[in-house]
């Protein structure tokens, strides 16, 4: 008989693949995938994208990572000591007893990392060398190709063009241009070339006290030189690691204002392109530079601008039409298209009427052709007696003193299951439609859209949970539950962090609705602690979620 | 005498078992090292620290079921440990994306596309660092028990922390 009638959990079809299922179970997985063309191809997926890593640990990590710097050790002399130090004392009076040789080993190691690390780079001097390194290699690419760059401070933004002589008359038009010239020149910054690592050093040169540091990512270094002296306080330079090009540059003034400079990603007359990040990016003082950027992907002329992208996101947002999967946005040849399958009349207006004001939207409802495609089964009316799932439902109702209880109870947590992962799919196609690398090249104004867009969707489904969780907990806990260790490190965008959240989110759905009734089990067996588990899990999701969507 | 026989046969088959281990899994656990920020040199340190460690726990008579996963749960935990002292510096930092793209492809993987790769290595550099650990170790082929063993997670989170590392590595594959 076949124990999945509905497909198996991921989690376990890579247990199975990782070895990792009791005997049982296993024989049971491999029955349904006998049966079952979809779970085998997704088991094949998973083996695949294991033998990916496992390549991947051969080919890049055995590969590349640096080799031991010396021999290894033959630790027999090490293990004699050890015998010694283990032997009954009554053998050799104490003072005949060596310290263990590793003692000696480590102290020796100690003074030779001690010299090491003496001589390693101060982050001055790193400092000082990356950019005599950058300028050395600026003086090698570019000598007198135009470059765009794009300056912001508090109250205005405009792009310069450095490089051309032209540029130079064309300059005074901007009227924030003569004021930021001259705090440049205060600050001893090259006001004719000023995103680069010859006006970075030549303002640095002039301090007589400054702090440096340099902070690494995998696609940039940043130099930050902080001094107590003049009107600069601060400022910071952001290097693209492969070929030390500048991307961005901060100045901070003790006044509180400051000036961004990024470069503007563009063909030059050379026919290369510069820079990669076309908007700014404000740098917190003291923030770590942005996760790595991609150079913009080129956009087709034609194609809508994010910013109208987002704002009729925003307008679909406002009526609630972004929750639910009917709705959808897309950019076609030029104009943005929304399009709803199966929408009741009175819903279609009201969405038509939200977007009237769009003159460049297209609006497109139809009628479903076949019932849409759920990757959820369809949820069971009751659990068939002998589902796991139904002793957990006997448990709880025994737990809230009666049926009339547990059915109140399971209606209201089902509905705010319901509603919380309307939040969490449409936090989901955020993140899906504007990726990190994406983001990273937007306009200040449509990050903070997205974000805002972003946030109403997480601080709507955290309202929720914790509505879930208030009212779940006690319940669970009288069954014995208790919430694991919460996950641990999170990852450093909000996107990836919502598609763990949602991941999350249809785990705590799922376990809910089988310990409710609601749905039959899919096999995967788990216990009140579990649902508790990803219950804290779920929140903490929410509250990493929330901590990247306010990072800048 | 028969009594001081077998704890002298003991003390060797530590000896050679624990040096055979060393010979075995040093270069494993020095990347893991690696991986967890270490530098080299104190990479390299760590690990002999950990099995001598090894030999002087199984000397004291205690016993470890699992030589495996008590080599990765004392070296990172060790490891975690050198690092937070390395704390006046940055982690080590391998710049494995510089040499990807830099390196001329070996010509034993001169098929392999190289580009593919780097997106591959940037996706496992995306991972949450938990999702990465557990990834490393399941490479390392440790058993989900282990992995919780050596990061005090429950072996549940194991699966979920790999499947959530699986979805988004699957997603650069099929790219
Ligand atoms: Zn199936």
């Amino acid at each position: 008989m076949n124990n999945f009638p509905t497909h198996p959990e991921e989690a376990v079809l890579l247990r199975l693949v990782d070895a990792e299922l009791p005997a049982l179970e296993k024989r049971q997985v491999e029955e349904h995938l006998e049966a079952c063309p979809e779970c085998r191809a997704q088991v094949e997926e998973l083996r695949a994208t294991l033998a990916e890593c496992f390549r991947y640990r051969e080919d890049v990590l055995e590969a590349l990572l640096p080799a031991p710097p010396k021999p290894w050790a033959d630790l027999r002399a090490g293990f004699a000591e050890i015998d010694r130090s283990l032997a009954p004392a009554a053998r050799e009076p104490w003072w005949r007893i060596k310290p263990p040789l590793r003692w000696a080993l480590a102290a020796a190691a100690a003074i030779l990392l001690a010299v090491f690390y003496g001589l390693r780079e101060t982050p001055s001097v790193e400092a000082a060398s990356l950019l005599q390194k950058a300028e050395m290699a600026a003086s090698q690419r570019t000598a007198t190709a135009p470059r765009r760059v794009l300056f912001r401070t508090r109250y205005a933004q405009f792009t310069r063009v450095i490089g051309r002589r032209d540029a130079m008359a064309a300059l005074p038009k901007e009227p924030a241009a003569p004021a930021l010239e001259a705090l440049f020149q205060a600050a001893h910054w090259d006001w004719n070339d000023p995103l680069s690592a010859q006006a970075f050093a030549g303002c640095r040169d002039s301090l007589e006290r400054k702090t440096d540091s340099v902070t690494t990512t995998a696609d940039t270094y940043q130099i930050r030189t902080t001094t107590p002296e003049g009107e600069l306080a601060a400022a910071s330079l952001t290097l693209r690691a492969t070929d030390l090009a500048p991307l961005e540059a901060r100045l901070e003034f003790r006044s509180r204002d400051w000036v961004e400079l990024s470069a503007v990603a563009g063909e030059t007359e050379d026919g290369g392109t510069i820079g990669g990040t076309p908007a700014p990016h404000p740098l917190e003082p003291g923030a770590q530079p942005a996760a790595p950027r991609l150079p913009a992907p080129a956009v087709a002329a034609a194609a809508p601008p994010v910013s109208a992208v987002l704002q009729v996101l925003t307008a679909l947002h406002g009526i609630g039409a972004d929750l639910g999967e009917q709705v959808e946005v897309k950019p076609v040849e030029g104009r943005l298209v929304v399009t709803g399958v199966g929408i009741p009349a009175a819903r279609q207006r009201e969405i038509a009427a939200a977007l009237e004001k769009f003159p460049n939207v297209v609006v497109e409802f139809s009628e479903p052709g076949a019932p849409p495609v759920t990757t959820e089964p369809p949820a069971a009316a009751t659990a068939p007696p002998e589902n796991p799932g139904a002793g957990m439902a006997a448990r709880v109702e025994r737990q809230l003193g009666g049926h009339p209880q547990f059915e109140r109870f399971s209606a209201q947590m089902l509905d705010w299951s319901d509603a919380a992962m309307a939040q969490a799919y449409a936090l989901r196609r955020l993140a899906e439609r504007f990726p990190a690398s994406a983001e990273a090249s937007f306009s200040q104004a449509d990050r903070q859209t997205l974000r805002e867009l972003a946030r109403e969707n997480v601080a709507t489904m955290a309202g929720i949970t914790a509505k879930m969780s208030r009212t779940l907990e006690p319940v669970l806990t009288a069954m014995g539950g208790q919430a694991g260790a919460g996950p641990a490190a999170p990852p450093d965008a909000w996107q990836p962090a919502a598609e763990d959240l949602v991941a999350t989110a249809q785990r705590v759905e799922r376990r809910l609705s089988v310990m409710l009734g609601a749905a039959p089990s899919d096999g995967g067996a788990f216990t009140p602690s579990d649902l508790s588990s990803d219950l804290k899990l779920w929140e903490d999701d929410i509250a990493i979620c929330q901590r990247l969507l306010a990072r800048e | 005498m028969w009594e001081l026989l077998r704890q002298e046969e003991a003390v060797d088959t530590f000896e050679d078992r624990v040096a055979q281990l060393y010979e075995e899994s040093r270069n494993d656990v020095y990347r893991y090292l690696l991986t967890l920020g270490l530098y080299p040199a104190r990479a390299q340190e760590a690990v002999q620290e950990v099995f001598l460690r090894l030999y002087s726990t199984l000397r004291k008579g205690e016993a470890i079921e699992n030589y495996k996963g008590w080599i990765f749960r004392v070296a990172h935990n060790h490891g975690l440990k050198v690092r937070a002292r390395q704390h006046s510096e940055e982690s080590f930092d391998p710049g494995l994306e510089a040499s990807l793209r830099s390196e001329a492809p070996n010509p034993e993987h001169q098929l392999l596309d190289r580009e593919r790769q780097l997106a591959f290595h940037n996706a496992v550099e995306g991972l949450s660092e938990q999702q990465r650990r557990c990834l490393f170790l399941r490479l390392e082929g440790l058993h989900y028990p282990e992995i919780g063993a050596v990061l005090g997670i429950s072996p549940s989170a194991v699966g979920e922390f790999l499947r959530r590392a699986m979805m988004r590595l699957r997603r650069v594959r099929s790219e």
